[in-house]
């Protein structure tokens, strides 16, 4: 059991990500994660609501989204809930194995969108994602430093 | 002279020195809900005959994958026909040209004038 955490609602709309990301923010600075870690956190976190808003609500606004931050002895939990279209497995699969691909010299090659699971991937420690019952729980770790106290 | 640019005039200030075009966006978060008004400022600075530009990244805190699509978007319409680099990619940002592995690609510099004097070379 987390030894302290809160709960976020938010409804689908982009122009809620920057509150969202300054309040985990600063749960996160309640934390021994070191400044960097706390930049892939909100990278991380942005990543997935955005995703949720453009594709799992297709744009919809007004549907609901869930945030809860949980912080253990040992590691940040983010978990986020929506009643979206969940995200294709094998996509997140390819994604979570490998990370955002690696860009050439040629810039007309670079992607201009579909980087946000990468993204996800390569910033979080841990990711697991479990869609159930019209529900679609992503949840993301972090792991504080060893020397670390809670 | 600096100028403000298109239907957001307070959020990208725009300047030109000795050739190149700075283009500086003043809003501190360029996610998904700012990334049309970074599309369409670029666009427009593109369509104007600005194609050595720099993206002076120093008044932004945080970027997202959705800002970072409107860049390169940007970038590809530049194609062969000028240059582009970046200054100013601190902490949250700065991850992320690291975490898409465009640090490596892209022309990162500390300040504009170190940006605009590569693109000058």
């Amino acid at each position: 059991m987390a030894k302290r955490g809160l709960t976020l609602f938010l409804d689908s709309r982009l122009e809620q990500l920057s509150l969202l990301a300054v309040a985990v923010r600063a749960v996160c600075h309640e934390t021994p994660l070191a400044d960097d870690t706390i930049d892939r956190v909100e990278l991380a976190l942005v990543e997935a609501v955005t995703n949720v808003i453009k594709h799992g609500y297709a744009g919809a606004p007004d549907q609901p989204i869930t945030v809860r931050v949980e912080l253990f002895d040992d590691r940040l939990v983010l978990t986020i809930e929506d009643q979206g279209t969940p995200i294709p497995p094998e996509l997140l699969e390819a994604v979570a194995a490998s990370g955002p691909p690696a860009p050439t010299l040629d810039p007309s090659t670079w992607p201009e969108s579909g980087m946000g699971l990468g993204l996800i991937a390569a910033a979080a420690d841990a990711l697991a994602y479990a869609p159930s019952a019209g529900t679609n729980r992503l949840g993301l770790e972090w792991r504080y430093p060893p020397d670390g106290a809670a | 002279m600096r100028e403000n640019v298109g239907a957001a005039p307070d959020l990208i200030d725009t300047r030109t020195e000795d050739g190149v075009r700075i283009v500086s966006p003043r809003i501190k978060r360029l996610d998904a809900a700012a990334a049309p008004a970074v599309k369409a400022a670029f666009t427009r600075e593109i369509e104007a005959g600005h194609t050595r530009l720099v993206l002076d990244l120093g008044q932004v805190d945080f970027m997202d994958s959705s800002a970072l699509g409107a860049v390169v978007s940007c970038l590809k319409a530049i194609g062969g026909r000028g240059d582009f680099a970046v200054s100013g990619a601190k902490g949250a940002v700065m991850k992320l040209f690291q975490l898409t592995r465009l640090d490596r690609v892209l022309k990162l510099h500390d300040t504009v004038e170190a940006a605009a004097a590569a693109i000058r070379a």
